[in-house]
Formats: C-alpha cells, sequence, structure tokens
C-alpha cells in the first residue's frame, strides 16, 4: 500500500561500508595530521630549549668572565711542562682582591659552583646558589705561558659556548 | 528508480562530508597550532630584545653619569626608562698594581617573568686627569669605545671610594708578606678538608702555585 514509504525507511542512514571507508579515512588523515603536528611541537620546544641554553651560557659566562678579567693569575690550569695546551673541568685563580676563586663542574647534578677560598685566616665557602644548571660539560683550557689567558668552553642541551678571557692585572 | 539512486548519492555524500571534516578540521588546527607558536617564538624573542635593550640603556645611563662628571653615581637603582623600571649598581673596585682604577656596572632588568643581568664595564687609567684619564667601556659584544675624563672632581671622588676590593687586597698582600713560604704553604693546604672533593685532588698543585708566587715584600 505504502511501497514508497518503506523502501525510503530501508535506505535511509549510512551502511557499515561507509562508516568503515569515512573511519579510514579519518584514520589516516588523523595519523598524518598527528605526525604533522607532533613534529612541530617538537620542533618548537627544540627551538625554545637552544634559546633558554644560549641564554644560561650566556649568563654563566658572563658571571666567570668579569671575575676572570680582573683576576691576579690562574693558578689551574696551566699549560703543561713541555708548553702543549692543558685543559681542565675547573678553573681556579686569584681575584682582584687576591683570594682564591674556584669554579668547578659538578657532574653529579650537572651543575657550575664557585667556591671562595681566602688567602689567609677563614675556611672556604661556597655560593649557596650553582652560577648555572644543566650544564652538559665545561673545559676550562690555558694556553700561554704567562697564565693570563683562558678559554671557556660550554656545552648545554647540545647547545656550544666558546669565550676566551685574557687576564688585564698583573 | 529515480528515487533509488538519489538515496545512493546521499550514502557517497555524507562520506564526502564526513572525509571533508576529517581532512578540513585537523588541517586548520595544524595551521593554528603553527601559527601560535611561531608567534610565541617570535613574542619571546622581542621581550628578550626588550629587556635586554632596557637592560643596556640603563648601562649607558650610567656610563653617561660617569662621563658627564655627576656626583652621587651610586644612586642609580630604581629608575624608569620609559615605562620600564630598572635598578642599577655601580660599583668602583678600586685601584689596581699599574695605578689602573676598574670600575664596573651592573645593569639588570625584569620584564614579566624573565630575568636577565647584563654586564658592562668601564675602566679608568690613572695617575692624573690631566692628561685626559682614558674611560672605555665594553657592552655584551665586546664593543669597545674610548672615552675622556679631564675632570679632576670625578676622578678624586672615585679615587675616594675605592671599595672593599681593594681594602681586601691589602690585607691579602699583607697575610703573603707577613707568612715564611714553609708557613703560607702549610696554611693554605690546610684548608683542603674543607674544599669540594672536586677541587681536592688539585689542591696541592694550587697550593704550589701559589706558594712559589707568594709575595715576599
Amino acid at each position: 500500500m505504502y511501497p514508497h514509504y518503506k523502501t525510503k525507511s530501508i535506505k535511509k542512514g549510512v551502511t557499515l561500508v561507509e562508516i568503515l571507508v569515512a573511519s579510514a579515512i579519518l584514520a589516516f588523515i588523523g595519523g598524518i595530521v598527528g605526525h604533522w603536528f607532533f613534529l612541530q611541537r617538537e620542533y618548537q620546544g627544540r627551538i625554545f630549549a637552544i634559546s633558554d641554553s644560549q641564554q644560561t651560557i650566556r649568563q654563566a659566562s658572563w658571571a666567570m668572565m668579569q671575575e676572570l678579567r680582573t683576576a691576579r693569575s690562574v693558578l689551574l690550569p696551566r699549560i703543561n711542562s713541555d708548553k702543549s695546551i692543558r685543559s681542565d673541568s675547573k678553573v681556579v685563580f686569584k681575584n682582584f682582591a687576591g683570594d682564591i676563586i674556584c669554579y668547578y663542574y659538578v657532574a653529579s647534578t650537572r651543575e657550575l659552583r664557585r667556591c671562595k677560598v681566602p688567602n689567609g685566616p677563614g675556611t672556604p665557602s661556597i655560593d649557596n646558589e650553582p652560577v648555572a644548571s644543566n650544564i652538559d660539560q665545561i673545559t676550562f683550557t690555558a694556553s700561554d705561558d704567562g697564565n693570563r689567558l683562558i678559554d671557556i668552553f660550554m656545552e648545554v642541551n647540545g647547545t656550544f659556548g666558546l669565550e676566551s678571557v685574557f687576564l688585564m692585572n698583573e | 528508480m529515480n528515487i533509488r539512486k538519489r538515496e545512493d548519492r546521499q550514502g557517497i555524500a555524507i562520506v564526502m562530508v564526513i572525509g571533508l571534516v576529517a581532512i578540513i578540521v585537523p588541517v586548520l588546527y595544524l595551521l593554528s597550532q603553527l601559527g601560535t607558536s611561531q608567534t610565541k617564538l617570535a613574542f619571546k624573542y622581542h621581550e628578550n630584545l626588550l629587556t635586554e635593550t632596557t637592560a643596556f640603556s640603563g648601562s649607558n645611563a650610567g656610563v653617561s653619569r660617569l662621563r658627564g662628571n655627576l656626583r652621587g653615581y651610586q644612586s642609580l637603582s630604581n629608575q624608569l626608562i620609559g615605562d620600564e623600571a630598572y635598578s642599577l649598581t655601580l660599583r668602583p673596585t678600586g685601584k689596581g698594581f699599574f695605578e689602573q682604577d676598574l670600575y664596573f656596572m651592573l645593569a639588570s632588568s625584569k620584564i614579566k617573568n624573565h630575568h636577565y643581568a647584563i654586564m658592562a664595564e668601564a675602566e679608568q687609567f690613572n695617575p692624573q686627569p690631566s692628561p685626559p684619564v682614558l674611560v672605555i667601556t665594553r657592552d655584551y659584544w665586546n664593543t669597545v669605545e674610548p672615552y675622556e675624563i679631564d675632570q679632576a672632581a670625578d676622578v678624586l671622588s672615585m679615587q675616594n671610594d675605592r671599595g672593599v676590593d681593594l681594602l681586601r687586597l691589602d690585607e691579602t698582600r699583607e697575610y703573603e708578606k707577613n707568612a715564611t713560604p714553609s708557613q703560607y704553604s702549610s696554611e693554605m693546604s690546610a684548608k683542603s678538608g674543607m674544599l669540594p672533593s672536586e677541587l681536592v685532588p688539585d689542591w696541592p698543585e694550587i697550593v704550589g702555585n701559589l706558594t712559589s708566587e707568594k709575595l715576599s715584600m
């Protein structure tokens, strides 16, 4: 009596095949977009990390360079007896006021720390706060026999920094 | 027959719509994320630049005062450059072995949650304001620029405020002079037990260098 109505009610909606096709397309596109999105996030994070690492290197370098530049003499490292360069993970020098200052790397905490040893009565004191954190490696290199030139090499999360300091005072 | 064909196309249309939505929505989301991240990055660099510029302005203000021979240069703290507050400390550190005076300026500024400390330094060489005394400043990029101070009042005020570093230098020099090499060596070696473990292995070499270069008179 109502063949048209009956047919229409059966045909309404989507078939299982159509849903499966749509799901497959959605999954495919979602996978590609998700991968792009992941790469983009990774790239963004990498750029921020590099920026932060450069900031860490710059601040640490400046803190040390400022004090080294006015230091009296470098006590460690010094070039070897055969005049070859020598590197160390610490630098020890006599500062402007004559006291002994040590910048040293603590591998267990990946920190660069500063210690002051009085050149006279008194006990050594370590600064409460590290000079820099998240340092992967730091190397101080002596390359002149006058003990007045120090190269500072630092690595922070794959970012490198190299500075040279010449001591101005005698 | 026609109705059946139209209903077949209806199914395909739904699939097409779902497919288009599946493509367009994530693409739009991706584009928005790309834009957002680039904007964030640009804003971060902008803040870095603004902060460093502010800090350098603080340094330059201090240098200008030094050059302008203004008295009371120590009270440069907590001033404004434009809308940004900054603090500046000018710390004279005194006189070196070769009649050399060194002055340091530390300018720090803070914008939102970023904090930077930018150093600049000025060196002033004695002995006399006449001929003019040279002041050299270096900024972060080690740009060197000369300047002359030719007024006695400024130099004298700086010399009178030599700072604690120079006083401490007198103490350390006296200590070295008054101690015999063996006494000096043993006293410095005794500090080994109070040093961080990273320094202990090299301490004998350091004490050896200190002792060999100890002031004797």
